[in-house]
């Protein structure tokens, strides 16, 4: 009998599916073709941007103080920082097109720090942040 | 968030395993046509969300199939039963390529004779390359199940093939 099913079995693997039709596959490419979104997580690309806008922030200061009184502080960018993010997962919940999904909560938190050495004076800049997302959840 | 298939390319992998995911497709849907749209709809959900995840995609992609191929029959069941009918009436598309071979013709065909639970195992073992623990967790059945159900549609494909052979 199990002779019989591998024999069977064979024969069924040798059967060729039908492929999908073309449409499928020239929509498949062109999905494919779309340029590739950052898959980074959203809180560290939140904290790129972040760190680009503080600095951008930074020169434009020191620009400012350099027209206004010809005198240079010397202000650097001694630290940055962001902090490993916590998660707060809660039971899941029913969505109104009735799939379920997962509430997650993120907390992290964000500094810079500059610091003029000739007057030992230090710029801290902190940013705590949290976030609510909601994770689908694959349920038959 | 690392990408476990970095290097992987999508088009080539597509292209040898499309057919197979579209016969497993069509144990779900009502239609080639319907099919077809599930491999779509079900590799795209795939290919944007999951891609990225480590082990195997195939199990994946068969479980994205699966829900795009329950979400469309959620849908469709708000047609009328007249468009269902008609739907029904005109699908004279086989599953599989014709076989020039009789017996392996007659095999393909009593396949699609197959009662859709026996039908679903078989096809999910050999063309979904499952484990009978795969299957019952797709299913929502358990293994043992699984495996007998598969049993049965071996002995009913052997019963169909010898009736077809003395027709």
């Amino acid at each position: 009998m199990n002779e019989d099913n591998d024999h069977l079995e064979a024969a069924l693997r040798s059967l060729k599916p039908r492929a999908p039709g073309g449409h499928v596959v020239a929509a498949l490419h062109r999905e494919f073709d779309k340029p590739v979104t950052d898959s980074r997580p959203w809180f560290l690309k939140a904290g790129l941007l972040w760190v680009g806008a503080m600095s951008v922030c930074f020169v434009i200061f020191m620009g400012f103080n350099f027209t206004r009184s010809g005198a240079v502080p010397n202000y650097r960018l001694i630290g940055v920082s962001q902090s490993e993010p916590s998660l707060d997962l809660f039971n899941p919940i029913q969505l109104k097109d009735g799939t379920y999904a997962r509430p997650v909560r993120v907390h992290w938190d964000r500094s810079a720090q500059w610091e003029d050495a000739s007057t030992q004076t230090r710029l801290i800049h902190y940013q705590p942040e949290e976030k609510l997302a909601l994770i689908p959840l694959e349920i038959f | 968030m690392s990408d476990a298939h970095a290097h992987q390319d999508w088009r080539a992998w597509f292209a040898e395993n499309g057919a197979r995911l579209k016969l497993i497709a069509r144990q779900w849907t009502r239609s080639d046509a319907d099919a077809d749209d599930v491999v779509q709809e079900a590799f795209v959900r795939f290919w944007k969300h999951q891609r990225h995840m480590p082990g195997n995609p195939n199990a994946l992609v068969v479980t994205s199939i699966r829900r795009a191929a329950l979400d469309l029959l959620r849908r469709s069941d708000r047609r009328t039963a007249r468009e269902k009918a008609v739907a029904a009436d005109t699908e004279t598309i086989g599953w599989f390529e014709p076989e020039a071979d009789p017996r392996l013709q007659s095999l393909a065909e009593s396949l699609e004779l197959l009662p859709a639970e026996q039908r679903e195992v078989v096809v999910l073992k050999i063309w979904g390359e499952l484990t009978f623990d795969e299957i019952g967790e797709q299913l929502a059945i358990s293994p043992n199940t699984a495996a007998s159900r598969w049993r049965y549609a071996m002995e009913a494909l052997r019963k169909l093939i010898t009736a077809r052979t003395y027709e």
